[in-house]
C-alpha cells in the first residue's frame, strides 16, 4: 500500500492543473464541464498535447500510458470547470470500445478522428422502455443485404445534437432472453432517417435529445464486436462510465466557490465541511483504486453510487451557503437542480444497489 | 498509488488472521469478558514470542521489528474481526508509541515487545508536585484503558509526561463496568503517587493521532467482520418462502455498508501510510480517519442487528459484542463530531 505520487505524476498534475486554468481563462468556466461544456478547440488543443487517448494502447494511436495518468488529468480539467465534453464520451468510452471489440477497418477508420480531438460521439443507449432494464431496448436492426436498416428511438442521448456519430445499442434478434440478441452498431449521426430533438432539461440545458430512426440504413461493416452478443461489452462500457473521477468532481469548481462563501465560524457549517471533505477525498481513493485496476471486480458501481451521492450532497452545500441567491437563476440553482442528474445518468442510485448486492455481496436475485 | 498489500503485509495478515481465528474464537472472546484480566497470559506470551505482535512496530535497537504504523494496523484491523480481548490496544497502540517519543524508550519498549511488560495511557492528567529528585502526582483519571492491570501506566500532568508503576503507593485502582467488555476500563486514584518525568506531554497529540488510526483499523475490521457474517445470513435466513437477502431492501442497506466498509478501509489505510511516509498529511488523515471509521462501523454493526431480527439482540448471539465494541470505540478518545472539528480546523479552517 503506497499512496505517493511519483514525481512525473505530480508533474502531470501541476501541468493539467496550468491548462485547466488557462482554458477556463480562455473559454470559461463551466458546470459539469464533462457534459455541458463542450468546446471543440480545446479538444484540439488537448489533442496537440497528446492528452486524448493518452492513456490508450499505442498500436491504436494512443499514448500507451497508464489509466492513472488519465484519471490525473480529468481530474484536474474537470475540477476547474474546464470544457472536454466534445470528446469526453468518445474518448471515455467508444474509443475503448472500439480498439477491444472493434474490426482494423474500423479502428483505422475512427480512433483518429477521436485522438485528434475532432470527433463528437453520443451512445444510444436508454429507450422510453428501456431505462433501468436495459436489456428491454425494443430499437431493431434488421439486416439487409450488406447494411442494417435501423427503426426505433433512443432518449437521454447526450450530444445527440452535436454528434458525429452515435454508437447505437440496438436489437438485431428478438429470439431468446432479453439480454441476447442485442448489438452495437456505429452509426454517422447525418444518416439519412435519423431525427433529433434536443430535450430541454430541468436545469434549463438541453444537451440531451431524442433520437429517431426510420428505415436508417447501416453498413453490416459497422456492427462492433459479436452480432446478438453486445450485451456484455455493453456492460463492459459502462465500466467506463461508472468507475472514473468524472462522476465525482462534476460540481467541485462549485463547491470552491462555495467555501469562499461559507461561514465558517458556526459549527454546523464546519461540521458540514468536514463530511464534504471527507467523502470527497474517500471517492478520490475508491476512484484511484478503479483507475489502477485494483478494486474489485464489478466494483465500479459501488464507486458511482458513493461518488454521485456525494456530489448531491454538495450540491446542497451550495445551494445552502449561497442562500436567497440559491433562488434565482444561475449557476447555483442550475447547480442544485442539476445535481439530480448524477444519481440517475449511467444507473440510478437504486439500481447500482441491487447490482452491488448481487455481483459483489453474492445476495440471491 | 498502490493498494495492494505487499506480499510480506498479506502474509502478516493471514498468519495473525489464522492465529486469533485459533486462540481468540467468540468462545475464547467471552471468557475473556467474563475476567477482570482480560486475556490468557499463554496467548499473550505466543502473540508476543511466537508472531512478535507487540514489538511489530518497536525499533529494532528497542527489540522490535521496526516495522511502521501500516503494519502495526494490519494487526488491529485483524484484532477488530475477532474482536480481541485483552491489553495489546493499551500496551501497543497507546503506551508504546508514547515510550518511543519519550526519553524511556529504551528502558521500557524492550519489555514490551517481549510481552514482558503490561502498559497504558492516561489521558486524563494528573497534578504534580516536585519533592526533592521525586515527583508526586495526584488526581482522578477516568477511562484508562486496562489500568487495572497495566504494570505501567503513562500519565501526563503539566506539560510532562510521566511514568507511574501500577504497583505504586497511593495509587487506588478500580474495574469499571464497561458495556464493552472486551475492552476494559479503569479508573485510577492517585495521592501523591510517586513517579518519574519521562518526557513531555506535547507527544501526547501525536500518539493519540497513532492511535486513533490503529483504532480506525480495527474498527474496518470488525465492521469487514460484521459485512460478512449478516449477508452470509441473509443468503440463507428464509421468509416469504424466500433467502431474505433476495429483498430489495436488505440488498439497498447492505450495498450501502459496503460502502461503508470499502470507504472506511480507504480512510483507515491513507492514514496508516501517512504516519509512516507523509507527515505533513497524517494529522488531517487521522482526524479523517478516526470519525469516518467509527461511524461506519457503528451503522454497519446497527444495521446488522436488525437484519437478524430478535436473534440478534440477545446475549447468546455475537451482534452485541461488534455493536458494543461499534459504539464504545466510536466514543473512546472523543466522538465523530470532535474529530470532524479538528479535521477542518487542521485543514486550515479557523474558527474565527
Amino acid at each position: 500500500v503506497d499512496f505517493s505520487w511519483t514525481p512525473e505524476q505530480q508533474a502531470l498534475r501541476a501541468e493539467a492543473r496550468e491548462v485547466a486554468a488557462d482554458a477556463v481563462a480562455r473559454y470559461g468556466w463551466a458546470a459539469d464541464s464533462w457534459i455541458n461544456g463542450y468546446c471543440p478547440e480545446f479538444a484540439r488543443e488537448l489533442a496537440g498535447r497528446g492528452w486524448i487517448g493518452i492513456s490508450w494502447p499505442k498500436e491504436f494511436g494512443g499514448g500507451g500510458r497508464p489509466a492513472i495518468d488519465r484519471m490525473i488529468i480529468a481530474e484536474e480539467l474537470i475540477s476547474a470547470g474546464a470544457p472536454v465534453g466534445s470528446y469526453w464520451v468518445a474518448e471515455r468510452q467508444m474509443g475503448p470500445s472500439i480498439f477491444t471489440f472493434g474490426t482494423p477497418d474500423q479502428q483505422r477508420r475512427y480512433l483518429p478522428a477521436i485522438l485528434a480531438g475532432e470527433a463528437t460521439w453520443c451512445i444510444g443507449m436508454s429507450e422510453p422502455g428501456a431505462g433501468s432494464d436495459l436489456a428491454s431496448l425494443r430499437t431493431r436492426a434488421v439486416r439487409d443485404g450488406d447494411d442494417f436498416v435501423v427503426n426505433g428511438q433512443k432518449i437521454w442521448t447526450s450530444f445527440g445534437a452535436v454528434s458525429d456519430f452515435i454508437y447505437l445499442i440496438c436489437r438485431t434478434s428478438a429470439d431468446g432472453p432479453p439480454h441476447a440478441g442485442i448489438s452495437e452498431l456505429i452509426m454517422p449521426m447525418d444518416s439519412p432517417g435519423i431525427e433529433v430533438r434536443p430535450i430541454r432539461d430541468m436545469a434549463g440545458g438541453a444537451h440531451f435529445c431524442e433520437v429517431f430512426f426510420n428505415d436508417v440504413r447501416v453498413p453490416a461493416a459497422n456492427l462492433v464486436g459479436v452480432e446478438g452478443a453486445a450485451f456484455k461489452q455493453t456492460m463492459r462500457q459502462l465500466e467506463h462510465e461508472r468507475g472514473g473521477i468524472d462522476r465525482l468532481v462534476s460540481n467541485h469548481a462549485l463547491y470552491r466557490r462555495a467555501l469562499e462563501r461559507a461561514d465558517r465560524t458556526d459549527p454546523l457549517v464546519r461540521q458540514e465541511i468536514a463530511a464534504l471533505e471527507t467523502r470527497y477525498r474517500l471517492g478520490r481513493l475508491l476512484v484511484y483504486r478503479e483507475a489502477l485496476g485494483q478494486a474489485p471486480k464489478g466494483f465500479s458501481a459501488a464507486t458511482k453510487l458513493f461518488c454521485t451521492e456525494h456530489e448531491r450532497k454538495v450540491a446542497d452545500f451550495v445551494a445552502r451557503t449561497f442562500g436567497d441567491e440559491a433562488m434565482l437563476a444561475g449557476d447555483v440553482s442550475r447547480g442544485m437542480c442539476y445535481a439530480n442528474s448524477y444519481t440517475i445518468m449511467g444507473g440510478t442510485s437504486n439500481i447500482l444497489r441491487n447490482i452491488v448486492a448481487e455481483r459483489i455481496l453474492g445476495l440471491p436475485r | 498509488m498502490d493498494f495492494a498489500l505487499s506480499p510480506e503485509q498479506t502474509e502478516l495478515q493471514r498468519t495473525v488472521r489464522a492465529f486469533l481465528a485459533e486462540k481468540s474464537d467468540e468462545a475464547a472472546v467471552r471468557r475473556g469478558m467474563d475476567t477482570d484480566a482480560g486475556y490468557d497470559p499463554a496467548v499473550w506470551q505466543q502473540m508476543a514470542g511466537q508472531l512478535g505482535l507487540h514489538g511489530l512496530a518497536i525499533a529494532e535497537e528497542h527489540g522490535g521489528a521496526g516495522f511502521g504504523v501500516q503494519e502495526q494496523a494490519i494487526v488491529f484491523e485483524e484484532m477488530g474481526r475477532a474482536v480481541f480481548c485483552g491489553p495489546y490496544f493499551a500496551t501497543v497502540a497507546l503506551a508504546a508509541p508514547a515510550l518511543a517519543l519519550s526519553d524511556a524508550a529504551a528502558e521500557y519498549l524492550p519489555d514490551i515487545a517481549a510481552g514482558a511488560l503490561l502498559a497504558t495511557v492516561s489521558l486524563d492528567a494528573a497534578t504534580a508536585v516536585q519533592s526533592g529528585e521525586d515527583w508526586l502526582l495526584s488526581g482522578e483519571l477516568n477511562h484508562v484503558l486496562d489500568g487495572h492491570v497495566a504494570e505501567l501506566i503513562l500519565v501526563p500532568a503539566g506539560d510532562a509526561l510521566f511514568a507511574v508503576a501500577g504497583d505504586a503507593a497511593g495509587l487506588k485502582r478500580e474495574l469499571l463496568a464497561t458495556v464493552d467488555q472486551t475492552r476494559k476500563q479503569a479508573r485510577l486514584t492517585l495521592d501523591a503517587v510517586p513517579a518519574r518525568r519521562i518526557g513531555g506531554a506535547a507527544v501526547l497529540d501525536r500518539v493519540l493521532d497513532i492511535a486513533v488510526v490503529l483504532l480506525a483499523a480495527e474498527q474496518v475490521g470488525g465492521a469487514s467482520a460484521v459485512l460478512e457474517q449478516t449477508v452470509s445470513y441473509a443468503k440463507v435466513r428464509e421468509q416469504f418462502g424466500r433467502p431474505i437477502g433476495s429483498f430489495q431492501a436488505i440488498k439497498h442497506t447492505w450495498s450501502e455498508m459496503l460502502l461503508e466498509v470499502e470507504s472506511a478501509r480507504a480512510a483507515a489505510q491513507y492514514a496508516a501510510w501517512a504516519a509512516d511516509a507523509a507527515p505533513e498529511e497524517f494529522p488531517v488523515a487521522a482526524a479523517l480517519a478516526k470519525a469516518h471509521c467509527s461511524e461506519a462501523y457503528s451503522r454497519v454493526a446497527t444495521e446488522s442487528i436488525q437484519l437478524h431480527g430478535g436473534i440478534g439482540f440477545t446475549w447468546e448471539h455475537r451482534t452485541h459484542l461488534y455493536y458494543k465494541r461499534a459504539k464504545s470505540s466510536e466514543l473512546l478518545f472523543g466522538a465523530p463530531a470532535a474529530y470532524r472539528e479538528r479535521l477542518v480546523t487542521r485543514l486550515g479552517f479557523t474558527a474565527t
